[in-house]
């Protein structure tokens, strides 16, 4: 009986010891033999390190919070994870069924850890994905841009589906409007993995900062329908137009057109470019204003001197032919500006000669405003030791010279700014503008306003009349160079104008290319639209 | 008798004080669960309230109002011309 019992002990003694030993060698293997793997599985489990990107901040117009141009909106992507899938044969049908991209992505590398099955999905996707209740298939919320005003669109740009910046402001601004991200260590439960015990910062990100445009959101809209009339009414292929405050630089509308919706997801990138901008073009008559100014500030004439404009449609200038669109015989400088007579214009150039072109890179032609926004075209003068028998003739009146409509409206900023040069300005930074040597004396600026009110009064420029209103304006009708020639039929028709009432001062430039009507010119197709601009904004501006 | 009292005291102020630091960690945890739920609330207030901000901005479409406006307000765009300055 002792013996049963003894032998009983120590078998359930020895049972122990054995379990315990299978305990012990349990917790060598996990402890000791097996740390490094067992550690690191805990650490995947129970610690994260996640770094977050603030939210991309919008961009509104000058009248701030109330008018964005670019904010976020919440928009649905759709992964899967190649390397956990539960039914391979249902998801790859329906891959390949609905989403074709995807499915030949997926076929490449079958078992990569994560894939997009695609990015910005459409309502109709995302419904598709959700009928299809396809376990694989997972559903993402990302935030994409919005633009609420799309003929803001190519001066506020656009986003990739990173939201990185890839075109305008967005790319500008791309390191202001994404900040920089927060890196955070996180000791989550490794059940749920929604909460989390411990978070320690390890980067401090920074947030991001809006941008606040110079661009007024309504009188872009006026400004873009108007644009949008004339285009329609003359069947143009391209136009743009800027309103800009010439005491201050900023710019009050940039309008292109034609562009694209960036909202809708498939775009032209060329359609979404700040034409005003990015595209140099000789502009023809409306130049004419800037040889006159030189002209005048060499003393080689006064307004008043008479020139002999040949009465004549045609006339040859040292074997050169000029030809000018009405015939007008002696009159004064200022009527020939007034007028826009190239033969006039061709002969006070020559007595210039080669200071027409220091003057002209005086002014800024031939070199970028300074602007920020990325894109911008420097033009191009065609330098002295380039020159023709034909240049000088040439370069008074529009031709061997190409400019933005940019550069136009800041030389004109500059003669409504009573010879005082300006940087034009898109976005707000609370700096105000730079007080600079004025280029010109105050007695020409004053005399080449005058002719440009002449020009407005009786000369091309007639139809742009507004009554209580200080007018100054000029148009240039060009032919587009064509493989080497200049095409009679395709034009291009700009005009340029200073809009003044006691302290109000405004610049307006725009153009219209390519119409389809026959023998259109700058003051029937550009003027009447500069007055119509002109019209809203004075109300929209409340300056009556 | 003191030796023993004296042990015991120890002995009970220790534990007390593990279990108040027990229950500190415990009230810790529960609070930071509780803020993390508030903390998804708000992500999804955000996203809702970024959706009806959307939603604005869509029936802002300036040429859908102006449309409506001539369409059914029978208003017509204003020239500088029919504008008259009142004086005080």
């Amino acid at each position: 009986m002792r013996t049963t019992i003894r032998f009983n002990s120590a078998l359930i003694f020895f049972s122990f010891c054995t379990l315990y030993l299978i305990i012990l060698f349990n917790l060598f293997l996990i402890q000791i033999w097996n740390r490094t793997f067992f550690s690191s599985l805990g650490t995947h489990q129970y610690q994260l390190t996640i770094t977050q990107l603030p939210v991309r901040a919008p961009i509104y117009d000058r009248n701030g919070m109330a008018q964005p141009l670019a904010v976020n909106k919440e928009c649905v992507s759709a992964f899967i994870v190649p390397n956990k899938l539960g039914n391979k044969e249902t998801l790859t049908q329906f891959l390949q069924e609905h989403f074709p991209k995807a499915y030949k992505q997926f076929l490449t590398k079958p078992n990569r850890s994560f894939m997009y099955v695609k990015r910005r999905l459409s309502q109709d996707e995302i419904q598709l994905i959700k009928d299809a209740a396809c376990e694989d298939i997972h559903l993402l919320s990302e935030s994409s841009r919005f633009y609420p005003l799309p003929c803001a669109a190519p001066i506020v740009g656009f986003t990739d589906v990173d939201n990185k910046g890839l075109a305008g402001i967005e790319l500008q601004c791309n390191r202001d409007l994404t900040g920089k991200a927060t890196t955070c260590y996180l000791e989550k439960d490794a059940r749920s993995g929604c909460f989390y015990f411990k978070k320690e910062l390890k980067h401090a990100g920074t947030q991001s900062k809006p941008t606040q445009l110079t661009i007024d959101n309504n009188l872009q809209f006026l400004v873009d329908e108007e644009l949008a009339a004339t285009m329609k009414q003359y069947d143009a292929q391209e136009g743009a137009a800027i309103v800009m405050d010439p005491v201050t630089g900023e710019i009050l509308s940039l309008v292109s057109r034609p562009y694209d919706d960036p909202n809708t997801g498939s775009f032209d990138i060329a359609n979404l470019k700040p034409r005003g901008i990015t595209e140099s073009y000789e502009r023809g008559s409306v130049m004419k204003v800037f040889a006159a100014l030189a002209a005048l500030e060499e003393q080689v004439v006064t307004p008043q001197e008479i020139i002999d404009c040949k009465n004549s449609k045609t006339c040859t200038i040292d074997g050169r032919t000029i030809n000018t669109l009405k015939a007008h015989g002696r009159i004064p400088f200022a009527d020939v500006i007034a007028f826009s007579n190239n033969i006039g214009i061709a002969q006070v150039a020559k007595r210039l000669n080669e200071k027409l072109y220091e003057h002209y890179t005086r002014i800024g032609f031939g070199s970028k405003t300074g602007i920020s926004l990325p894109g911008e075209q420097a033009g191009l003068i065609n330098h002295p030791s380039n020159w023709s028998k034909q240049s000088i003739i040439s370069l008074s009146y529009g031709y061997e010279i190409s400019s933005t409509l940019l550069q136009l409206a800041c030389a004109f900023s500059m003669i409504a700014n009573e010879g005082h040069p300006i940087i034009p300005k898109l976005i707000i930074d609370g700096k105000p503008q730079e007080i600079r040597k004025p280029l010109y004396q105050p007695k020409t600026i004053t005399t080449i306003k005058d002719i440009l009110r002449k020009t407005t009064k009786y000369g091309t420029g007639w139809r742009f009349q507004l009554k209580g209103y200080d007018i100054m304006s000029k148009t240039g009708t060009a032919n587009l160079l064509e493989n080497g020639t200049y095409n009679q039929n395709k034009n291009i028709f700009t005009c340029a104008s200073i809009i003044e009432k006691g302290p109000y001062k405004r610049v307006i430039v725009s153009y219209i290319k390519e119409t389809h009507t026959p023998n259109a010119h700058a003051d029937t197709v550009a003027v009447p639209l500069q007055k119509r601009i002109a019209e809203k904004m004075i109300i929209h501006e409340r300056v009556i | 008798m003191k030796k023993n009292l004296f042990l015991s005291l120890f002995i009970i102020t220790n534990i007390g004080f593990l279990f108040l630091q027990i229950r500190k960690q415990m009230l810790f945890i529960k609070e930071s669960f509780r803020k993390q739920k508030h903390e998804r609330t708000l992500a999804k207030l955000e996203q809702k309230k970024q959706e009806i901000e959307h939603a604005m901005y869509l029936a802002q479409n300036k040429q859908e109002i102006k449309q409506y406006a001539q369409d059914e307000l029978h208003m017509k765009p204003i020239r500088l011309t029919q504008l008259k300055k009142v004086s005080p």
